[in-house]
């Protein structure tokens, strides 16, 4: 059906050139009269726009298997495109009755490869990388020697024993064969892998030694290319000794090309500040040619381009502004991901040419055979070796994963459509072998790659959010281990490492990064930001959600976030957080669209996952449990910030808090502010009414009820929203510095509350909620929007409480009469905010915390919930 | 003194380990109880070679003193180098009964501090693994820990991430303060909300550890012994 629907899509675009070219035809007869013969010129346009077409198809074709979460997760996307190929080269070649598309090395080498190896670079785990630079190297350029050298003379071993019948190749071209399949491929590995998620060191070891291998291959394919090309005879000593040499001059020399021009790349990204629309130019432009020269070269582009990426990464980054990192971001996602998807279309596609097809049963199993089991043994003796001298050791299962993982892939076979036919007789044969290994690794082992890693319960990865203290510690490792290297005197991998960042730190910044990158390029300080950052992000989420922002802007948060910490100067604190912030995030916070770009990617991750991380840097000072049974006037007001308690369903807005805020608004001078806003926004949107009146019922039904409870309460729970706590919040407050509430004075104010009666309250406010989850969707929504009005309120109220508890009883009923007008207007405001952006539904972490509450606590799920279900 | 009064923290049985180094105890002036230490999966080779840095180090002294320290130049350029050398000299690391710092150190306290940093070895049990962990732990709290009572504070930890950052010139105080912080808080949240946080404790600094691999990372594998032993 999947492919059905690919054939409905093709014969559609086919359709698509004949009637665009008739419209654009139209539109050329109105504008332009002198003209009158338009013609439809296929032919002028016909390559780039079958390119676009197939680059069109490829894609479309993704989105088709997206549809289905069954497929995709079963089967790896590459095996998808690769059965797709081959289905539409089945539709071409009934069409024109030859194979007129097919994979052809130039393209794949010159624009389906660069991008997705330079993804690989540019992403490389850095430190990772180089951790495990030694068992790589090992498995890349052993491995591959050892794979070519023992496939191609076990099949010229069973070839003289006659099972394959009379093939006109020799030693050499066994050789040669063996050779290019050996290579386990990048672009394979990295297709399946990414399904896989297996844990990172063993990612890294197989996703490198295909990368490195390279070098390997490239040598070995030339040095046999070249001895079949002379002939068997004439191959001496000497040239088995240029072969050596070369592999040298060919790995080292693309990777000090590719690190020459990652020093270039670095250098110009420094300059570019005011080009910034063409800075992620450079690192794409500046990495390709780094490709193009070791190519030019005869060197290892593969290496060439991805120790470009490597190498330059920390200065680039550092250098270029937040968009064009965003930008290089995805654009380099973008064409590799492409690159890649047109390659396993391409691959499948290639393979349906009956002229290139030549059968033999027994060279095609032998080589199936013979590279697994191959593959097997080198890993476990590599591994044996390697684990010798390796901490982390390489274990049985991880064994089985990497001998599994040596998938075949796209670069053998460009490799193979080079041979030339003159030279190797059996080119075909070779062709169709490598495009059954190819299809066979990729499809089956793909396939199965996954339920074996599942079976063999192989470490995966797990995703986690960056800890500051894991940075700092990692850091503090870092030295200590460096430290205890020169101590004991010895050379480690430590004392290597620390060399280099020295070195790293006292030259190449300074002449490679900017001189405000150099300031701010230190890794914890980034996660530091990146943290912040986040919060900040989910404080906005946050904001949209309740309607306003203006939680944010209350004041007393600077006294409130030293709570604990043993006499910090408030001054010193502030200006440092805030100074942090002001000097870090530069273009970044301000700037909308980054900051919608990194939310969206925190959405996309996990929705409740925002509000996860908000509740996870909750500071809770000590006593919380007392506070929440203070007794009357048991407070000290010496030290009555520890009083306040500050809990993580804060944030949670459960509604029974709300009515009991609620409540308190009655008291706040604030309200009066909230009158004034009320009514501008009122003549707005006189449309409103039926919302409010509908709340207005709701509210004064619960208002009855608290009243009938004779006091007014405040739960010092909900006094000060935890939100206020987090370290950016003091950037706003020492920004704004609205007002110092005194922190004595609210808590007298507490203590002269009943403890007591937040449960009574607690009660009618489910009550109430009951009644609205009875209501249909159009209640529910009110419902939303007058508990957002009520957050507002809560908020608010803060501003004006420090005078307030005093008049408290005075001032009441005026408030209570101005309390209608406020809310409708809150409520028209956040339903006005909803038309662009729906706040989203809060998931599961919520609800659990809600069933942890006290039993008093328990409401229904959030609103936003019940209008998700019911809508 | 045994081996397990000696190193609590170290497996008990490991008897090749101890076949294999009493046979090669060719280490002249060694003390006598370090031959405990090679149950820390020490060959006595690096044990020799353990001991000539010593004696450099403490220019041909049975102890060595802090200024000892001084002599080594990698040393100079570490920002925490003066935390680490203290290490050495912390009572609590030592394993001895007594807290406090001690002037000077023998051979046999060295190698106590460089078996912290021994790798994680395949034959271990879980138990052992897990005390294996805490034993590492335990030094590097000791090291933040710089006022001995159990907790690390937050002036405590802000002189470390001060300490730490201080290799990067730009980076001024005041941020390193509010990173120092910003840990602080995360650490208090990680710690569950009953806490009354006036320092992590070691039981938290456990739980901030947790599902991280730190033997894996505190090890220093003293690989290629004899490079760089002589050039002082």
């Amino acid at each position: 059906m999947r492919q059905a629907s690919g054939v409905a899509l093709l014969l559609g675009l086919m359709v698509l050139p004949a009637a665009l070219g008739q419209r654009s035809s139209e539109s050329h007869k109105n504008s332009s009269q002198s003209f009158a013969i338009v013609s439809f010129k296929w032919d002028h346009v016909k390559e780039p726009y079958i390119i676009a077409l197939w680059i069109l198809v490829a894609s479309l074709a993704k989105i088709v298997f997206h549809l289905s979460h069954k497929v995709t997760r079963v089967v790896p996307e590459s095996a998808l495109l690769i059965v797709l190929g081959v289905f539409l080269g089945g539709i071409v070649l009934a069409a024109d009755h030859i194979a007129s598309f097919s994979l052809t090395p130039t393209v794949f080498f010159f624009y389906l490869l660069p991008p997705i190896v330079l993804d690989a670079g540019y992403f490389m785990p850095n430190r990772l990388f180089f951790g495990n630079l030694g068992s790589i190297l090992l498995y890349a350029v052993i491995g591959t020697i050892w794979n070519a050298a023992t496939t191609g003379l076990s099949l010229y071993g069973v070839y003289l024993t006659g099972i394959m019948g009379e093939l006109q190749s020799g030693l050499l071209d066994f050789l040669l064969f063996g050779s290019l399949i050996a290579a386990v491929d990048p672009v394979a590995v990295l297709a399946v892998f990414e399904e896989v998620h297996v844990n990172e060191v063993l990612f890294i070891i197989v996703f490198g030694e295909s990368l490195l291998n390279d070098a390997v291959t490239v040598v070995l394919y030339n040095v046999f290319d070249s001895f079949v090309g002379i002939g068997a005879e004439n191959v001496t000593g000497i040239e088995c000794l240029k072969g050596i040499v070369s592999f040298f001059v060919v790995s080292l020399g693309g990777t000090l090309v590719g690190i020459f021009f990652a020093f270039l790349l670095s250098l110009v990204s420094r300059f570019t500040k005011h080009v910034r629309i063409i800075e992620p130019g450079f690192v794409f432009v500046i990495s390709y040619l780094s490709y193009l020269t070791a190519e030019m070269l005869s060197l290892s582009a593969i290496l060439a381009i991805t120790f470009c990426g490597i190498c330059c990464q920390k200065y680039v980054k550092a250098n270029i502004s937040e968009q064009s990192s965003t930008t290089v971001r995805y654009t380099m996602k973008m064409l590799a991901s492409g690159a890649e998807t047109i390659i396993f279309m391409f691959l499948g596609i290639s393979a349906v040419d009956p002229k290139i097809w030549r059968w033999n049963t027994a060279f095609i199993l032998l080589t199936l055979v013979f590279i697994s089991v191959y593959r097997v043994i080198g890993v476990i003796i590599q591994t044996w070796i390697l684990n010798r001298y390796r901490t982390v050791q390489l274990e049985i299962i991880d064994q089985v994963v990497m001998s599994y993982g040596g998938l075949r892939g796209a670069v053998a076979f460009a490799l193979v459509a080079l041979l030339d036919k003159d030279k190797v007789k059996d080119r075909d044969l070779f062709v169709s072998t490598t495009i059954i290994v190819v299809f066979f690794t990729v499809i089956f082992q793909g396939l199965t790659i996954k339920p074996l890693v599942q079976w063999l319960k192989v470490k995966k990865t797990e995703h986690r959010e960056p800890k500051l203290n894991e940075k700092l510690h990692g850091r503090a490792f870092d030295h200590i281990l460096s430290a205890i290297e020169d101590i004991s005197g010895q050379i480690g991998h430590h004392y290597l490492r620390d060399k280099w960042t020295n070195f790293d730190r006292k030259f190449l910044r300074k002449l490679l990064m900017r001189k405000s990158a150099q300031k701010s390029r230190d890794q914890i300080l980034n996660v530091f930001h990146e943290l912040n950052l986040k919060d900040a992000i989910s404080y906005v989420a946050e904001g949209e959600r309740r309607g306003s922002l203006a939680f944010i802007r209350s004041p007393s948060t600077d006294n409130m976030v030293n709570v604990d910490f043993s006499a910090p100067l408030p001054s010193t604190m502030e200006s440092s957080v805030s100074y942090l912030l002001r000097e870090k995030t530069g273009p970044v916070c301000l700037d909308m669209q980054a900051l919608e770009q990194r939310r969206k990617s925190i959405r996309d991750t996990e929705d409740s996952l925002a509000h996860h991380t908000l509740q996870q840097y909750l500071y809770k000072p000590r006593q919380e449990r007392n506070s929440s049974v203070i007794p009357n006037g048991n407070i000290p007001s010496e030290n009555p910030v520890q009083d306040f308690t500050l809990k993580e369903k804060d944030l949670e807005f459960s509604e029974s808090e709300e009515n009991n805020d609620y409540e308190t608004l009655h008291l706040g001078k604030g309200v009066d502010f909230l009158a004034n806003v009320t009514k501008e926004s009122f003549a707005d949107t006189p449309a409103g009414d039926m919302d409010h009146d509908v709340e207005m019922t709701e509210y004064s039904s619960s208002d009855d009820q608290l009243n009938q409870n004779g006091s007014v309460s405040v739960n010092p729970l909900h006094f000060f929203p935890s939100c206020l706590q987090m370290p950016w919040t003091q950037n706003y407050s020492s920004l704004e510095n609205r007002g110092n509430i005194s922190l004595s004075a609210v808590s007298e104010y507490i203590a002269s509350c009943d403890p007591n009666v937040p449960d009574l309250f607690w009660e009618s406010g489910t009550d109430m909620n009951n009644k609205e989850t009875v209501n249909s969707g159009y209640c529910s929504e009110v419902s939303f929007k007058s508990e957002n009005s009520q957050e507002e309120n809560t908020l608010l109220m803060f501003e004006g409480l420090e005078d307030s508890y005093m008049k408290e009883p005075q001032e009441k009923k005026m408030l209570l009469d101005i309390e209608g007008n406020y809310r409708s207007a809150a409520a028209r405001r956040v339903q006005s905010r909803r038309s662009f952006h729906r706040p989203k539904p809060l998931h599961h972490p919520k609800l659990q915390k809600l069933a942890s509450l006290p039993a008093s606590c328990h409401v229904p799920p959030h609103s936003l919930e019940q209008e998700e279900t019911q809508l | 003194m045994g081996v397990a009064q000696l190193c609590p923290g170290v497996p008990r049985a490991l008897p090749h380990c101890w076949g294999v180094g009493q046979a090669q105890m060719g280490v002249p002036r060694v003390p006598a109880p370090v031959t405990s230490f090679l149950s820390l999966a020490v060959t006595s080779e690096q044990i020799e070679h353990l001991h000539r840095r010593f004696k450099q180090l403490s220019q041909d002294q049975l102890t060595i003193r802090k200024e000892n320290f001084d002599s080594i130049p990698d040393l100079e350029f570490n920002p925490i180098r003066g935390k680490i050398v203290h290490a050495f000299f912390d009572k609590r690391n030592l394993r001895q009964e007594s807290d406090g710092l001690a002037d000077e150190i023998n051979f046999e306290d060295f190698l106590t501090i460089m078996s912290y940093f021994r790798p994680i070895e395949m034959n271990m049990d879980e138990e052992q693994l897990d005390r294996f962990r805490k034993e590492k732990l335990k030094f590097l709290f000791h090291m933040y820990d710089s006022d001995h009572d159990g907790k690390i504070t937050l002036q405590e930890y802000r002189n470390v991430v001060e300490e730490l950052l201080s290799g990067n010139p730009h980076l001024e105080k005041e941020s390193a303060r509010s990173i120092a912080d910003g840990a602080m808080m995360e650490a208090a949240s990680i710690c569950g909300p009953d806490q009354v946080y006036e320092g992590i404790t070691f039981e938290d600094f456990l739980k901030m550890w947790q599902g991280i691999d730190i033997e894996t990372k505190m090890h220093v594998r003293f690989l290629n012994v004899d490079t760089i032993a002589h050039c002082y």
